[in-house]
């Protein structure tokens, strides 16, 4: 199939960020334990005992990974703040 | 870890009301576990939407059983694609699947609606690609006969594998419908429940609605299923 290349990364990079911009928040009630954010930011989230995902590090991957973490959750339980300006990124 | 690969539409068809199969190819053999899902990206914005893989691992294809009743962004989307058409899909993930560290010999599936779509990935791979001797069983929860689809295979199935056997529900039936009616709830209470004696040889895979899943759970826990033993994931 010549016309699907495969995009030039993968999420989820091992290497801890310096200080990132992103600050991530959980929204329990909406969270259903999909587990995608710690698949794709492993170093910034995990899933509880309740199966509901839980902060461990906010500078646990770079802000792209936070931000695709985000984008991925099925139910948009997750917000994405910049720091600097205070602009909600995620979701829209 | 899941990666970001382009995958190409190459099927794309109405299964029955407001279900449809999608089917993606890509450049190479798609390395998941049944049960798990890809998140496609469905806006420019970066909105992503997931859906489970309905198709048994190690091609390079997977089959997207996507229920289009919601009509929101992910929706529109799936709806607005055609075959040759490329999409952005990331995974694959979720850790729904099936048991490695203590398996029990027999496995009931239970969903609602379109969650029979990551348990069609467990059971082919079990029976098919496995060759599961212990006993499989699905039980599915659907509104009308109308929603119903791949009624054939499950026959199929039924019939080419001794140890599998499935019965599907419907909540609102037609006059004309001879199966099951009510919840998958009332099958598990009224039928499977007291013709096993022993619950401790059984694992439970649950997916569909929420009040489903958290209404069956805790019936099973009620009967002394161990916790590790019921798996879940939540459709919204």
């Amino acid at each position: 199939m010549a016309d699907t290349q495969a995009v030039a990364y993968t999420v989820g990079s091992d290497k801890k960020p310096a200080k990132t911009k992103y600050q991530v928040r959980v929204i329990n009630d909406k969270c259903i334990g999909a587990a995608s954010c710690v698949a794709v930011a492993a170093m910034t989230f995990k899933l509880n005992d309740l199966n509901k995902a839980d902060i461990v590090d906010q500078d646990g991957n770079v802000d792209s990974e936070k931000l695709l973490a985000a984008q991925s959750c099925p139910t948009s339980a997750i917000e994405v703040i910049d720091v600097e300006t205070g602009e909600k990124i995620w979701p829209k | 870890m899941p990666q970001t690969l382009l995958a190409k539409v190459t099927k794309k068809t109405n299964l029955a009301g407001n279900y449809w199969l999608v089917v993606l190819e890509f450049q190479d053999a798609f390395d998941f576990a049944a049960g798990q899902y890809v998140s496609l990206k469905v806006a420019e914005d970066g909105t992503r939407r997931s859906y489970s893989i309905a198709s048994a691992p190690n091609t390079k294809s997977v089959d997207l059983l996507v229920d289009v009743t919601p009509m929101g962004l992910g929706t529109k989307y799936i709806l607005s694609l055609k075959e040759g058409d490329i999409v952005e899909a990331m995974g694959p993930m979720g850790i729904f699947t099936l048991a490695s560290k203590t398996p029990k010999n027999n496995k009931l599936f239970i969903a609602t609606g379109s969650g029979i779509a990551p348990m069609r990935s467990m059971i082919w791979d079990l029976l098919l690609t496995n060759k599961y001797q212990g006993e499989v069983q699905l039980l599915w929860g659907m509104r009308h006969e109308g929603d119903l689809f791949w009624q054939e295979e499950l026959m199929q199935m039924n019939r080419q594998y001794a140890n599998f056997s499935y019965q599907v529900v419907l909540s609102k039936p037609g006059e004309h419908w001879h199966g099951e009616c009510g919840h998958v709830g009332d099958c598990l209470r009224n039928g499977f429940i007291v013709k096993v004696a022993d619950l401790s040889t059984w694992e439970f895979y649950l997916c569909g609605n929420q009040e489903m899943i958290m209404e069956t759970g805790a019936y099973l826990a009620g009967k002394g299923v161990a916790k590790e033993d019921i798996h879940l994931e939540k459709f919204f």
